[in-house]
């Protein structure tokens, strides 16, 4: 039995303005198996978010198919896409993004109301990722405002595994924020992926990407190549020295 | 990079909030205009009318038994200059109907002159003239051709008791004095020689009278000389002697202005409004325009702008924008100016021609310029404190630390009930202007509503307001009124009866002294329509009920002692009441019957109210009476149908005005929800954006939207428009109190103001719902990427 998770073939994302086509993806095939840590590298421009989007339902791709678990989601209404990324994905974004009219609670529940309507069950496990996330109880209350680039991205990593989503998407979630903070968030991605949840994470950075297990590299939006790293250890000295030799054999 | 390449810019990038803010200040400047413009020319405009006829200061139509002395009378009064006299018909019992526009015959009294008299005064020129004037044609007010409808060559078909006849309406003049039935309550005919002579030939139509032309040496100071002409007459002719009529320029002007002036003092009062409206998008637009633009801000800053640039960029932006709005405005009203014609010329009964007023167009620009500077200024000053490297670090952020009062923890409320509530909260300085623009404009909206309905629909309460009683008939005994009077309240068709009579009076207090129409009767309590305001109707024969318009001429107030001159006789009387009445232009007083026989011990109730049964018809009872003691012992008319004919003439102006209102309620609620929706998509894009991307759907989030406007917009419009129930007549009596109007009584139905509330909410909701929707077609990526615009 296939562990394949998100499956997309010929994809293609295309913009117009007026009579100029941009083509940000051409033909993509990906394969993503349950459990992976995947990175999506390349130069700006490259067409990883859109990819990443793409890949989430959040965008629609021009021409090709993306299926989950073997249904084609590609061609759901934005309707059935948005009931699909509540039950299945979990979103981390660069800019954090959390609302700043919201405490720290509310801004997790509101994502997990979506999913249950059982307001204790959701709250406590609310408080229970916050706690492994290392939040303690007095920021629950707080504001985003209030709190470090650190903390702030870690509450949106705990709203994006409220729901317990088969796959977390995330867009340079370590771009905002200081080296610490982002060793912080970057350990626990890699718990959470030790925990079985894949992980597809757009990076430019090579301490991120060197959490991944598989790390796929896109040029002019095609996938030029793709580097299989292995399950992620600390204490590997080599691993570094690889994914660095693999992105300057393309050109990093 | 100049300050107008950058006012351009913004312009450009903004769009829709400089359209909407286009459209605002043009309909702003559509009331101002033609509010201005009609208010600072009606006087001269009616002025000039009446040189250009050279129309007469004082009218007096008699009954011609008195010539000699009633000529002697005026002749005498210094201001007097010339006269001319000329013999007429007079028709009290007449009835009119256009038998072609097939309205209902409607009963007016008319004095038929002879057209081919020449004359100085009043000279009648024809608008749209008969090319062969017919032997039954006929010369009819202008007004009639504006507010009715009525062409050339209509059929006017005259009925007096049983007896009609038809004319054929060869033409139209104009003449203030016989404008507008609003305070002449009569008709002045041309016809020619030959059919005023049948005329007279057949006594059923009416009674050979004198129509007295008078010119004065001082325009401005008609009334003086009518009050002396009235003292005069009084003094020197004996009571009961036949005066039909007796106007005079001053008043007649005053008279038919006022319903113009209120509609165009409610016209700028709107327009007014509109640019409170214009000011609230103002704000919204350039605290959004800094908050958007804040990197730019912070770039030209850096590249060596001066904040005072910035801000002037800003106030040329919307020095342009409100250029544009008002050259928009000014061409609109040019081009409904033949609406506005209409209304004018329609209220006042001579043909107003709007035009291009440069005095108008000054002061309306120099109104909205000011306004819409103004404001700019007071918003975008903020820009004054932000610098280089705050505005470049995006600065002006503001941070939320206030209570969680909807935790989603605690909540009963299902999750997108809840995200609206907090919305609610979130925006609530924003809901506030709304909800406020909202109340105002429900209130505005029943009270237009509520005037519509009582100027049109039911005007009971209207002709109240008028100060006349609801009497269907009004007769009139030459003589043996006791026996008559009594025959009359014993019929079946009648269900009261109440003696009342009215005459010219000259009141007097310490050196000052005012005409006043004085009405006489027994027992106040018994009338229908209860004019006192303050105090009470007096009861003893030395006791007066005044309207505060000649308190305020005369200086007096109540429990001072007036006087009243009487052929001689001079009484005095305690002031225990004040009255109000539209009528007679507010000059009135009341005494009883006790102290009018003070006056004048021979005095007779010759005047009765005939209030019929329900379900009676007006004109089969005037027949019945008029068949029973013939038009030498009685002179009746339809009293109750000539006020609600009166009101007619405006009907036509007030529904413009009010469907006009309406409408442009309804596009301000529209623009103002549309602004307001689309200034919080764009500021909460990301929101949105990150909500679908965590899943919510585009009907939740368009859901959580309107149920944030929901208790706003129907909140706002349920308070207006019961506000609007019960500040109606306040409002009103507010808008006539310089006509000495302290109190109002417009019927106000309730299913008014639900239908206000709920056909508000309705436009509300809907719009909130259609501009929400265009979260619907964006992407979430998209959103918290690019924005919607």
């Amino acid at each position: 039995m296939s562990n394949t998770i998100l499956k997309a073939e010929m994809l293609s994302k295309t913009y117009s303005n007026g009579s100029i086509m941009q083509h940000v993806l051409k033909n993509l095939n990906i394969e993503i198996k349950a459990g992976d840590f995947t990175v999506i590298m390349g130069s700006s421009g490259s067409g990883k978010s859109t990819l990443l989007y793409a890949l989430s339902g959040m965008d629609k791709p021009t021409l090709g198919t993306i299926d989950f678990r073997g249904e084609v989601i590609s061609n759901y209404s934005n309707d059935q896409l948005a009931v699909f990324r509540r039950k299945h994905c979990g979103f981390v974004f660069q800019q954090i993004y959390l609302n700043d009219t919201m405490t720290v609670l509310d801004n997790i529940m509101i994502s997990g109301l979506l999913v249950s309507r059982n307001r204790k069950a959701v709250a406590a496990r609310a408080k229970e990722l916050l706690q492994q996330v290392g939040l303690s109880d007095v920021s629950y209350q707080k504001y985003p405002s209030q709190l470090s680039g650190g903390e702030a991205q870690r509450v949106a990593i705990v709203r994006a595994l409220i729901n317990a989503p088969e796959i977390v998407f995330a867009d340079e979630p370590t771009g905002a924020l200081n080296s610490t903070n982002a060793i912080n968030v970057l350990d626990v991605m890699t718990e959470v992926n030790a925990a079985g949840q894949s992980i597809i994470m757009v990076t430019h950075d090579i301490k991120t990407a060197r959490r991944a297990n598989r790390i796929l590299y896109l040029k002019d939006g095609v996938i030029i190549d793709e580097l299989s790293l292995g399950t992620y250890c600390k204490d590997d000295p080599d691993r570094h020295l690889i994914l660095r030799e693999f992105l300057e054999r393309m050109g990093w | 990079m100049s300050v107008l390449m950058i006012a351009t810019n913004n312009i450009k990038k903004a769009k829709v909030a400089t359209a909407t803010l286009i459209i605002l200040i043009a309909i702003a400047t559509i009331f101002l205009y033609v509010g201005i413009s009609v208010l600072a020319n009606i006087d001269r405009f009616i002025d000039q009318k009446n040189a250009k006829i050279n129309g007469a200061h004082q009218i007096f139509i008699t009954d011609g038994v008195h010539d000699q002395e009633i000529q002697e009378i005026y002749q005498s009064i210094p201001s007097y200059s010339y006269s001319e006299r000329e013999e007429g018909m007079m028709s009290i019992s007449s009835s009119f109907q256009n038998i072609n526009t097939g309205e209902e015959a409607n009963s007016i009294p008319a004095v038929f002159l002879n057209l081919d008299t020449e004359r100085k005064i009043s000279q009648v020129k024809i608008i749209d003239p008969v090319e062969n004037m017919p032997k039954n044609g006929v010369i009819a007010p202008y007004v009639l051709k504006a507010a009715n409808g009525y062409q050339t060559g209509d059929t006017l078909k005259m009925t007096v008791d049983e007896v009609s006849t038809e004319l054929e309406i060869a033409g139209f003049y104009e003449d203030l004095m016989f404008a507008s039935p609003s305070n002449v309550s009569m008709y002045k005919l041309y016809v020619g020689d030959q059919q005023l002579q049948e005329f007279l030939a057949q006594p059923q139509f009416g009674s050979k009278c004198s129509y007295f032309a008078v010119m004065t040496t001082d325009i401005n100071n008609t009334e003086a000389f009518e009050s002396e002409y009235v003292k005069e007459t009084k003094n020197r002719l004996p009571e009961g002697t036949g005066s039909y009529v007796s106007i005079c320029y001053g008043t007649t002007k005053t008279g038919v202005s006022i319903f113009i002036n209120i509609i165009m003092a409610v016209l700028v009062s709107f327009s007014i409004i509109i640019l409170a409206i214009a000011a609230i998008v103002i704000k919204f637009s350039t605290t959004t325009h800094i908050e958007n633009n804040i990197k730019n801000i912070g770039t030209l800053e850096a590249m060596g702008y001066t904040t005072r640039q910035i801000l002037n960029s800003i106030l040329v932006e919307y020095l342009l924008m409100t250029a544009v709005g008002f050259m928009v405005g000014l061409g609109a009203a040019l081009l409904i100016s033949p609406v506005i014609t209409n209304v004018v010329s329609s209220s006042i009964g001579l043909r107003w021609a709007t035009g291009l007023y440069p005095q108008a167009v000054l002061v309306s620009f120099g109104v909205i310029m000011l306004a819409v500077l103004g404001i700019s200024y007071v918003s975008a000053a903020k820009i004054k404190k932000i610098t280089p490297l705050t505005a470049l670090r995006s600065g002006i952020e503001t941070h939320h630390f206030g209570k969680n009062r909807i935790p989603l923890e605690a909540t009963r409320f299902n999750l997108n009930t809840t995200m609206g509530f907090k919305a609610l909260l979130f925006n609530k300085r924003q809901n506030l202007i709304t909800g406020l623009i909202i109340m105002l404009l429900s209130l505005v909206t029943v009270f237009a509503l509520a005037s519509y309905y009582n100027f049109s629909v039911d005007k009971t309460a209207m002709i109240k307001l008028i100060g006349l009683e609801t009497a269907e008939v009004e007769v009139n005994a030459v003589d043996d009124e006791k026996t008559i009077f009594a025959e009359i309240a014993a019929m079946p068709e009648v269900e009261d009866t109440i003696r009342l009579v009215s005459f010219d009076g000259v009141i007097k207090f310490k050196d000052k002294e005012s005409s006043a129409m004085t009405r006489v009767t027994e027992d106040y309590s018994r009338l229908k329509v209860d004019t006192c305001v303050k105090g009470r109707m007096p009861v003893y024969d030395n006791e007066i009920a005044i309207t505060s318009i000649v308190l305020g001429k005369l200086g007096a107030q109540m429990g001072d002692t007036v006087s009243i001159d009487y052929n001689g006789i001079n009484c005095e009387f305690l002031v225990v009441g004040v009255i109000q009445q539209f009528n007679a232009l507010g000059k009135a007083t009341a005494i009883t019957t006790a102290g009018m026989k003070k006056l004048l011990p021979s005095y007779r109730e010759q005047n009765l109210m005939v209030y019929l049964a329900e379900g009676q018809d007006t004109e089969k009872f005037i027949t019945k009476i008029n068949n029973q003691y013939g038009s030498e012992k009685i002179k009746t008319n339809s009293y109750f149908e000539s006020a609600e004919m009166m009101l007619d003439s405006f009907e036509a102006s007030i529904k413009i005005i009010v469907t006009g209102c309406l409408g442009i309620i309804a596009v301000i609620i529209v623009f103002v929800l549309f602004l307001v929706i689309r200034v919080r998509i764009l500021r909460e894009r990301t929101r949105l954006g990150v909500s679908k991307a965590l899943g919510f759907t585009a009907n939740q989030l368009i859901g959580q939207i309107l149920i944030s406007q929901m208790p706003v917009i129907i909140g706002a419009a349920v308070v207006g428009a019961i506000a609007g129930y019960f500040a109606t007549n306040p409002l009103l009596a507010l808008m006539l109190s310089a006509n000495g109007i302290l109190n109002c009584d417009f019927y106000v139905n309730p299913g008014l103001v639900l239908f206000t509330a709920i056909g508000i909410s309705l436009l509300g909701l809907a719009t909130v719902l259609i501009v929400a929707g265009k979260i619907r077609k964006i992407s979430p990526c998209q959103m918290f990427e690019e924005g919607v615009d």
